[in-house]
């Protein structure tokens, strides 16, 4: 379980103090797949990176079933990362000189294995695309080796941010099926997002607006 | 997991310009040492040779000489044991080279007043071997000065007589513009025996390093050095000769001292802004490797392993370059000891691991900035 309490982030910034996240508290169950929709600038990646430790709130406590997260030590929080927490990004984040199967194993912690990352891009239509580098890929090609990085260590979390906003609505589907079937598995899911598509598959929806949380509702 | 230096030399491969720029940099640096260097050291061997062949720069004469008559005469009229030469040359400590004893005097020959100087063989310290500076006079033989040649009529071969004893003429000299054309040389102990006066000398010549800072007292020193090892003797230096290839030597270290600070500078200036704007390129990436929870000791070893692998690339590069400059250009510019410059192979290693070191301190800096870089910041910036 994941309990968000009281979380305020401030941007402090040269002309203005920026709200990013006011008095946001929010309890995600183990296995729930939650989509957290809202426009840009509402908070949404800002909400992602303090999930996963990245981000200290202003004030607030993220706890991780009994861990405070923020009263963990910074290589703690590492460690939770490396080993719990599997990340997609709108923009893929792959590492330009290496190529896809070395970008799954990028996220290895040295218990996953190459023959575990083959697997992933087989599972996911890649595996003819292993050799291949990021530059050759199609961005819904390059979102299924980042979805197979995010899945590599079997984390316990997936956070993904606008992992569609780059997609056609055909590799949107296959992101969305892939999430949802990481769920059935017993993952949990936080998806940032702006399209409506994702309550199709969500479990609970929740908005953001100005970095405060307007309406909870299940998913479609 | 990758391996980090997969993941260096990927990236290398990769971010070939900067890599490229960043080797570049650091190859001139290490050529420009390396053939400053070479080039230095051959100017020092080249300054040290040319002073030489100006003469000696050390006369030791008997302690009682009247100064005056001395000057006036060009030798002192108070003679030493011949003996005198071997025992300053065996004189632990001293640092005087190419010890020559000489006997002169004026004398006449055919009606014409000479230079008659006697010419022992030439003497170096114990250990020390050196190439002769002055020719050696054969018995029975004598090298005849130009002024002395032209008014006797006397050429290579001919006989001459002097002072009663036959001697066979080796060469005439060539026009010096100085009391050397009314000299007349022999071996020193036919000289003694012209002028009765076996087994002494009146002076003994020599050249000294005088490789001293501008604060030391050469003269001083040397004195001091000979009162304990001959006091019978005292030493007169040619300060302007000495002086001159004093200055010129600490010149060329001065240039060196002052232009090897700029050059490093320059360079790791260059090597830093290239690992800054590395380090730039790769925000993202980083941000992705403290997302996947990568610490920041893992990050650094990217970026100073790159350094490492670009300051050895470098280095190696540069040594070879510097000493191909120097190989070309020293021989041009230093014609009299061109065959002494060689390959710099004692600077290889120091160049190897002084680059090195200067590279991953250069990119020190960008590392730990990549290293403490807010991935959050990073991430964000899609």
């Amino acid at each position: 379980m994941i309990r968000f309490e009281h979380i305020t982030k401030t941007y402090r910034k040269k002309s203005a103090d920026v709200s990013a996240l006011a008095d946001v508290s929010l309890e995600i169950a183990t296995g729930e797949f939650v989509s957290v929709r809202g426009s840009s600038g509402s908070g949404k990646t800002t909400l992602l990176l303090t999930t996963a430790g990245m981000l200290r709130p202003s004030s607030g406590r993220v706890l991780m079933g009994d861990r405070e997260l923020y009263a963990l030590p910074q290589h703690e929080r590492a460690t939770i990362r490396s080993h719990e927490i599997g990340f997609v990004f709108q923009m893929f984040h792959l590492v330009p000189y290496l190529n896809v199967l070395d970008n799954v194993l990028l996220a290895g912690t040295g218990k996953s294995s190459r023959d575990e990352a083959i697997r992933l891009l087989d599972g996911l239509g890649m595996a003819g695309r292993a050799g291949h580098h990021p530059a050759e890929l199609s961005a819904g090609e390059c979102q299924r080796t980042a979805l197979a990085r995010a899945f590599l260590n079997s984390p316990k979390l997936i956070l993904a941010d606008e992992p569609t906003g780059n997609l056609d609505p055909e590799n949107a589907t296959v992101v969305m099926e892939q999430l949802k079937a990481y769920q059935k598995l017993g993952g949990t899911v936080i998806v940032a997002t702006h399209s409506e598509r994702m309550d199709e598959v969500a479990d609970r929806v929740v908005h953001l607006d100005h970095g405060r949380l307007q309406t909870i509702h299940a998913g479609d | 997991m990758i391996g980090t230096m997969r993941l260096i030399f990927n990236e290398i491969r990769y971010r070939k310009f900067n890599f490229l720029l960043s080797l570049g940099a650091v190859a001139a640096a290490t050529a420009i040492f390396v053939a400053f260097h070479t080039i230095t050291t051959a100017q020092e061997r080249e300054t040290r040779r040319v002073t030489r062949d100006l003469g000696f720069n050390l006369r030791v004469i008997p302690r009682e000489t009247d100064m005056d008559r001395f000057y006036a005469t060009g030798y002192s009229d108070l003679t030493m044991d011949e003996q005198a030469v071997h025992r300053l040359v065996e004189y632990p400590g001293l640092s005087y080279n190419h010890l020559v004893a000489t006997l002169q005097r004026h004398f006449e020959l055919s009606g014409v007043p000479v230079l008659l100087t006697g010419i022992s063989n030439e003497y170096a310290p114990p250990g020390q071997k050196k190439k002769p500076m002055i020719f050696t006079v054969p018995p029975g033989k004598v090298y005849v000065g130009f002024e002395v040649a032209q008014r006797l009529n006397i050429k290579n071969g001919d006989t001459l007589d002097i002072g009663g004893q036959s001697f066979v003429v080796e060469r005439t000299l060539s026009e010096t513009g100085t009391s050397e054309d009314v000299r007349v040389s022999a071996n020193l102990s036919d000289v003694q025996d012209i002028l009765g006066e076996p087994g002494r000398i009146n002076e003994i010549q020599a050249i000294d390093c005088l490789c001293m800072t501008p604060d030391e007292d050469p003269l001083g020193i040397l004195r001091s050095e000979l009162d304990e090892a001959f006091p019978d003797a005292k030493v007169i230096m040619l300060k302007s000769m000495a002086e001159a290839r004093a200055r010129q030597r600490q010149s060329a270290e001065k240039f060196f001292a002052y232009l090897t600070p700029v050059i490093l500078i320059g360079c790791a200036l260059c090597v830093g802004a290239l690992a800054m704007m590395n380090v730039n390129d790769r925000r993202q990436e980083v941000g992705l490797y403290r997302a996947l929870g990568r610490s920041s000791t893992r990050i650094m070893t990217l970026f100073i392993g790159k350094a490492l692998v670009i300051g050895l690339c470098g280095a190696a590069a540069g040594f070879f370059l510097g000493g191909a400059l120097a190989l070309n250009l020293g021989p041009k510019i230093f014609p009299v000891t061109a065959a002494a410059i060689k390959w710099p192979w004692p600077l290889l290693n120091a160049s190897l691991v002084a680059a090195t070191g200067f590279t991953v301190i250069a990119s020190f800096l960008p590392a730990a900035t990549a290293a403490s870089q807010d991935p959050a910041v990073a991430l964000r910036d899609t």
